[in-house]
């Protein structure tokens, strides 16, 4: 497909465990022809064969090959098996990062509605949110003002940061809904030397379901606490020559809950609370299809979002809110020419409109209700060649170019109508890659890449990536790891210039900031099933670009001021155990400082995370329990106590035919924290998410 | 703040990958039963299933063997011990593992374990989708081989060429 399966995709895993049969149909099947009417004959032989449905629907999870065997082929079909996202081919080891892939039965055992939880329960990520939109932090470093853009977001393939904040939107507002992702790809470190800007910290690579895994309609309704409803409609069909087509719509709604913020706790400001304004609402459709060489995809999202925290200098308890819709298509070709060449192109648009609705205080004393938008579209191609044709070396050579055809900001007071900023801008930029991975002697590995960007904003930029992969023995492998990346200064850090209380300056002189790392992996895989992975890491940032306030005129302003260090260690295990028990947890400890060696805001020294999935009655349900703990980070001006959060997600797919069933407990111990909130806020922080309960179902016809 | 589990790390209570393996030698020999080869002169006496000992499918093939397949025994042959074109009826290759250009006198039904790429240019190619196993067929490959397929095969594909 794109690039980034030609290159992501490289990290398969391998067919997994676990078994757990379906309820399964009689082998009734009609022998049509000469060889399927004597093998239907000798299936009378076998007395397993013709079990009963009931019978066949408790085939034991460690049914071996003799047992299955015995079973007609259309049985087969129908029992499942959990990918587990432990059972990674070796080329998982040989990839030049410490790649973890989630699978689709990790988000349904798990609950997790949106990105950002799926992307918590990753080795050293964290996420906030601040009643809006959800944050991802890696490696201790989550900048407070920064919209995501510091991540890559890849939808099968299709980069999806857009032309004005470059925000990889992960919470409530993100494009595809969770039911139709089949996996998600993280790739940590720089990925500059493949992608360009924006792929700072990590990829993720969003890799969505095929119309025959979903074969046929499917629905799904769930209802949660604080009013959440959720309601999806997807359509999947597969055609034996191969042509594949998935269509698919969603909405979400949730009402929300009264907040209540101590900073606000005045008379005139409803003591504090804020008064229906958490609500949450979005609607999604999806389109893919492919035929042959060719395939299509296409995306759109429309979220608005109550806000209740009076950010910004808006009024507290006045109705403000914002709305963010995004959409993308796009087209991509791929074809093996010959057995050693193979090459893709790709050709996309994309679209993203904000509009934050708020009332502010006007300099006369009285409220005023006041836009701020922007516009962002985009759209660009991308051709690369993949050479296997020489010995012993893999390489990937490529070009893409992108025009971000509008990157528009705009405010203006409603009435009277006075206009604060209507900024009009556009760029280009355009990059060319090489990666080569060689095969040298004596079980050692290089992998090598090398890209160079021009923007018409920043000019130029080059960026290495060097990755030496040793194989100590069959089941460990040492990743010696340099990269550099960059990122581009987005529209809204460069022109956004809006006058007043909780507004901001233009700094159009930003430059790109880069970072490089240095990274050493080892990685074992256990003889039967799942690995232990060890990574020591030490990140440096230089021309951070950094919100601030001005102290001339006490606007927020972002300035390229400081550097940062991080340096940590990263312990991760995932394993497999007996009667189906699977178990994901890591460690992570990090330490990121500025220039002036205070610890950044926002930056838990310690991370500890366990999924556990457990088959309970026989495999009839499964019991998911994640626990994730966070140490305490700074605020800027204070910090916020650590704080441990358990969810819990009962489900069972035999309960009712043809129905996927679940019920979720998040927060389940309701314990309370809060995260950083950052120089737009009052508050020093944000208190999270109570416990919610959530129930689901997914029908498939 | 809690540090790993020692458990995490003990080598005990571990689950094999019996299941997904076990599934997919299941599947192996449903092919089996749907498959015509082409005649031959002097068919062997037992019915060779060639696979890569030491490689994830290979003990659940092992368990198969005995089981009779058009009066022969099915038998479990490691292919690196036992090259001789001419000997496998199946010959089952592990994943990433590139198809033999040619079948030439073979007629071996080839079978890939595809993953979940699912891409090998083997007559039958086992994939992993949305947690269940499926399989595409080739029927180009298998008639360069001289090899029929069942209809009920070639409608169960997911997908033939």
């Amino acid at each position: 497909m794109t690039r980034a399966h030609s290159r992501l995709l490289a990290v398969h895993f391998a067919a997994a465990v676990i078994f757990v049969s379906l309820s399964v149909q009689t082998d009734a099947a009609a022998a049509v022809d000469p060889l399927d009417a004597r093998n239907a004959r000798n299936a009378r032989h076998v007395p397993a064969g013709d079990l009963p449905a009931s019978e066949a629907a408790d085939i034991a999870p460690d049914a071996d090959a003799d047992t299955l065997a015995t079973l007609p082929l259309e049985k087969l079909m129908s029992v499942q098996v959990v990918t587990s996202a432990s059972k990674f081919t070796q080329s998982v080891s040989d990839a030049p990062s410490a790649v973890v892939v989630l699978s689709a039965a990790d988000i349904r055992d798990f609950g997790w509605r949106t990105l950002s939880d799926a992307l918590a329960s990753l080795p050293g990520l964290y996420v906030s949110y601040d009643r809006n939109y959800a944050y991802v932090g890696a490696r201790g470093f989550l900048r407070p003002g920064d919209y995501d853009s510091r991540f890559l977001l890849l939808i099968d393939g299709v980069r999806t940061n857009d032309s004005v904040y470059g925000q990889a939107v992960i919470g409530t507002e993100a494009l595809v809904d969770m039911d139709l992702v089949e996996r998600i790809e993280y790739v940590p470190g720089p990925g500059s030397a493949v992608y360009g800007s924006n792929a700072l910290f990590g990829v993720i690579n969003v890799i969505t379901k095929k119309g025959s895994a979903i074969d046929g309609a499917q629905t799904a309704v769930a209802v949660g606490s604080f009013g959440e409803k959720r309601a999806r409609a997807t359509y999947g069909w597969h055609g034996q020559n191969g042509a594949d087509l998935v269509l698919s719509a969603s909405s979400y709604v949730r009402n929300g809950q009264d907040l209540y913020f101590p900073d606000f706790d005045t008379p005139d400001q409803n003591h504090g609370i804020a008064h229906n304004l958490d609500y949450d609402r979005a609607q999604r459709l999806f389109a893919k299809a492919a035929y042959g060489d060719f395939s299509f995809s296409a995306a759109y999202v429309n979220r608005t979002k109550g806000v209740p925290t009076g950010s910004f200098g808006a009024v507290f308890n006045a109705p403000n809110s914002t709305n963010d819709s995004q959409g993308f298509i796009n087209g991509t070709f791929s074809r093996q020419l010959t057995a050693g060449l193979a090459v893709s192109a790709q050709a996309y648009w994309g679209r993203a409109d904000y509009r934050g609705l708020g009332t502010y205080p006007y300099d006369t004393g009285t409220a005023v209700a006041s836009v701020d938008g922007d516009h962002a579209l985009w759209y660009g191609a991308d051709t690369h060649a993949t050479i296997t044709s020489l010995p012993r070396q893999k390489i990937v050579v490529g070009a893409d170019f992108r025009r971000d055809a509008h990157r528009d900001q705009y405010n203006y007071i409603v009435e009277p109508y006075s206009s604060q900023l209507n900024d009009k801008r556009s760029s280009n930029q355009t990059g060319a890659y090489i990666e080569d991975e060689i095969r040298l002697p004596a079980n050692f590995t290089l992998s090598a890449g090398l890209r160079y960007d021009w923007d018409s904003v920043t000019a130029g930029n080059l960026n290495p990536r060097l990755a030496l992969i040793y194989k100590i023995t069959a089941r460990d492998t040492a990743k010696l790891i340099y990269g550099t990346a960059y990122r581009a200064p987005n529209a809204y850090e460069l022109y956004y210039n809006v006058p007043g209380e909780g507004g901001q300056e233009a700094n159009p002189k930003l430059k790109p900031e880069h970072i490089s790392t240095r990274e050493i992996v080892l990685e074992h895989l256990f003889e039967s099933s799942g690995r232990v992975t060890l990574s020591l890491f030490q990140y440096a940032v230089r021309d951070l670009i950094s919100q601030t306030v001005d102290p001339d005129n006490g606007l927020l302003v972002f300035q390229n001021i400081d550097r940062a260090d991080v340096k940590g260690a990263e312990l991760a295990v995932e394993r497999d155990f007996f009667g189906g028990v699977r178990v994901r947890a890591s460690y992570s400890w990090q330490l990121a400082r500025d220039g002036q060696s205070a610890v950044l805001a926002n930056s838990p020294r310690h991370l500890a995370k366990m999924n556990l999935l457990v088959p309970l009655f026989h495999h009839a349900a499964r019991l998911g329990t994640e626990v994730q703990c966070t140490s305490s980070r700074s605020t800027g001006a204070s910090t916020t106590g650590g704080f441990c959060i358990a969810n819990l997600t009962l489900g069972s797919s035999r309960l009712i035919s043809h129905a996927e069933v679940s019920l979720s407990v998040y927060n389940a111990f309701n314990k309370r924290y809060a995260d950083p909130a950052g120089p737009a806020f009052v508050q020093q922080t944000i208190e999270q998410q109570s416990r919610t309960v959530y129930a689901k179902m997914v029908y498939g016809f | 703040m809690a540090v790993l589990p020692w458990w995490l790390l003990m080598p005990l209570w571990c689950v094999g990958q019996v299941q997904d393996v076990a599934l997919k030698a299941a599947y192996i020999y449903n092919f089996a039963l749907f498959t015509t080869w082409p005649a031959s002169a002097a068919p062997a006496a037992s019915f060779n299933v060639c696979a890569t000992r030491g490689k994830p499918l290979w003990n659940s093939l092992q368990k198969l063997d005995g089981k009779i397949i058009d009066g022969r025994p099915w038998t479990t042959v490691d292919s690196a011990a036992s090259p001789r074109p001419g000997k496998c009826d199946i010959t089952v290759l592990p994943e990433g593992a590139p198809a033999p250009p040619s079948c030439g006198q073979a007629s071996a039904l080839l079978v890939s374990d595809g993953g979940l790429s699912g891409r090998s240019s083997a007559a039958i190619t086992l994939v992993t989708e949305d947690e269940h196993v499926r399989f595409d067929i080739d029927t180009q490959e298998a008639a360069h081989c001289g090899l029929k397929f069942s209809s009920k095969l070639l409608r169960l594909a997911r997908n033939v060429q």
